[in-house]
């Protein structure tokens, strides 16, 4: 045991300094005390907290509800290819938009987004479409950033879908037909309750990772047009960053991670109830 | 016959939407900065050159960038692995108390954003004299929570028969982690390694605070100095992008066997 004791210490000395930071930032609010709860009370009588707000669960609804029903959209059509190999090609032709960092993402589409000189417009023109603003009008900026973070995480939730239908047996399906059931029904009543976990799973991963959303946002639009894409997470960063309000920032802080812990725990209660 | 040429023009379609914008990359990277801004744009570049490639060195340290990028994650990847494998193996073959509450608190770090830890971080690692150092970098990525999580899942499927019987043989603990442990988890192993690299190669905002001069700045940090607020100089801006790629992609060619395979069998249960 003394050997493992050891190591849980020098796994546990970095855990607790991880811990302690997040007493610190409590640390500066507690320093904070002197004004009381009015931090909290400035913080929420913020339009602009607000607007955040209202940004992040439109960003957040689109890119989950998009990412999910592409993936398993995608994962379907792979699990359904008899090559190994070529199922195997495709998932990472899939995967491959994660190679890419954030920042190179949000330059690559700011390109393509281009008003005047976008591959997108230009595509646009060809269909007989009128071209789009994208990342310019403040309408069209928070779907045109989901868009990116769909195209980045769907490789992601692909691999995990096309793992989960993988381990449905097939004799399943094979009584199921026998049964009379067969391509919707077999699906609505084989695949979508087996598969459940994983969709859970992904939902939540997804949800961890839309709501932190912050390169994306930053590289690309920096909040903008009037801070019509302004995120949670950017809008804390200018707070803390831009203005140098550690006190409000730590506020945000602790909302934000307790936002985070509670829709994770509702999604997973309500998944589990199903 | 039908249904499967369907599914096939499906999946390709889709491929190569999916694939479009990095295709638009490099063909953006190859052309000159006049043929960016002219109409009526064409697809492929009318006069490819190599010279943005030779430009994007030329204008900032970018080999050094890259050295710098690829020293961080390679010692990231090092020491996350060992952390996490050693606790990995005390969540999984031990019992103490507190241990679900503190595995809980691991995994709960993957859901606070890390510009949140920045500030105090930022005043550790201030007050440690660490500001614009490797190791200042470093210091907040070598820990893995995810990489926790892995190794818990892949330990557990390790048989207790196997660590008692190398008891039985006077193996100590840390003989039973090395001897033991470590050979069967091998490709949770590669796959951790292989994530951790990514995600450490891909960091910019943790690098971007703490770096200012040229000899510790990673790539990524020096993929943003090509964009400002109101000129962005795309053709640059994607041949840096291609170069901070390839690492990633090379690296994914070869070990995409491991990635896939250790995702599907370690489960994400």
């Amino acid at each position: 045991m003394p050997a493992f004791l050891y190591y849980a210490f020098v796994y546990y000395f970095p855990l607790a300094q991880s811990i302690s930071f997040s007493f610190y930032k409590k640390a500066t609010h507690v320093n904070a005390k002197f004004v009381g709860l009015s931090l909290y009370r400035k913080t929420l009588e913020d339009p602009l907290f607000w607007l955040s707000l209202k940004n992040t669960f439109y960003f957040v609804t689109l890119s989950i509800l998009f990412t999910v029903v592409l993936a398993l959209l995608i994962a379907i059509l792979l699990n359904s290819l008899s090559s190994h190999k070529v199922r195997t090609g495709f998932a990472v032709l899939f995967f491959s938009p994660l190679t890419m960092s954030l920042v190179a993402t949000a330059l690559i589409w700011g390109w393509l987004y281009h008003p005047q000189y976008g591959l997108l417009n230009y595509i646009f023109s060809k269909v007989g479409l009128p071209s789009q603003k994208w990342l310019f009008s403040s309408s069209q900026v928070i779907p045109s950033l989901a868009i990116m973070q769909i195209w980045l995480r769907t490789g992601f939730a692909v691999i995990i879908l096309l793992s989960g239908l993988q381990s449905i047996p097939h004799e399943y399906y094979e009584a199921a037909a026998i049964d009379g059931a067969r391509g919707l029904k077999s699906f609505r009543h084989i695949t979508l309750p087996l598969l459940n976990p994983h969709i859970v799973l992904v939902c939540i991963i997804e949800l961890i990772f839309d709501i932190k959303v912050f390169d994306l946002v930053y590289a690309s639009t920096r909040g903008g047009p009037i801070n019509s894409s302004r995120t949670i997470v950017f809008h804390f960063y200018e707070i803390a960053f831009g203005w140098y309000e550690f006190g409000k920032a730590s506020v945000l802080a602790i909302l934000i991670f307790s936002l985070l812990v509670g829709m994770s725990f509702i999604l997973w209660r309500f998944a589990r109830k199903r | 016959m039908r249904s499967k040429f369907i599914i096939y023009f499906l999946i390709i379609v889709g491929a190569f939407i999916v694939f479009m914008p990095t295709l638009q990359t490099i063909f953006t990277s190859f052309r000159p900065s006049e043929e960016l801004y002219h109409l009526p744009i064409t697809i492929l570049p009318q006069h490819p050159h190599f010279k943005n490639y030779v430009e994007v060195f030329a204008r900032l340290p970018f080999g050094r960038y890259l050295f710098n990028s690829f020293i961080v994650s390679v010692i990231c990847v090092v020491v996350s692995l060992f952390v996490a494998s050693l606790a990995g193996y005390g969540f999984a073959k031990y019992d103490f108390r507190g241990k679900n509450l503190f595995f809980f608190a691991i995994v709960s770090m993957l859901m606070i954003p890390f510009q949140v830890l920045a500030v105090p971080l930022y005043c550790l690692v201030s007050k440690l004299n660490l500001i614009d150092t490797y190791p200042g970098i470093i210091l907040p990525q070598v820990v893995s929570a995810f990489g926790v999580f892995l190794m818990r899942e892949s330990i557990e499927d390790i048989p207790d028969d196997y660590i008692d019987a190398a008891r039985i043989d006077g193996c100590s603990n840390l003989g039973i982690y090395w001897h033991i442990i470590l050979p069967n988890v091998k490709s949770g192993l590669a796959t951790l390694a292989i994530i951790k690299f990514m995600w450490t190669w891909k960091e910019f905002f943790w690098p971007l605070i703490v770096t200012t001069s040229d000899s510790v700045k990673v790539a990524t940090i020096g993929l943003a100095e090509f964009t400002n607020m109101h000129y962005i100089e795309y053709h640059l801006a994607c041949a840096a992008t291609i170069v901070t790629m390839i690492p990633l992609v090379v690296m994914f060619i070869f070990f995409n066997k491991w990635v896939v395979a250790a995702m599907i069998r370690t489960g994400i249960k």
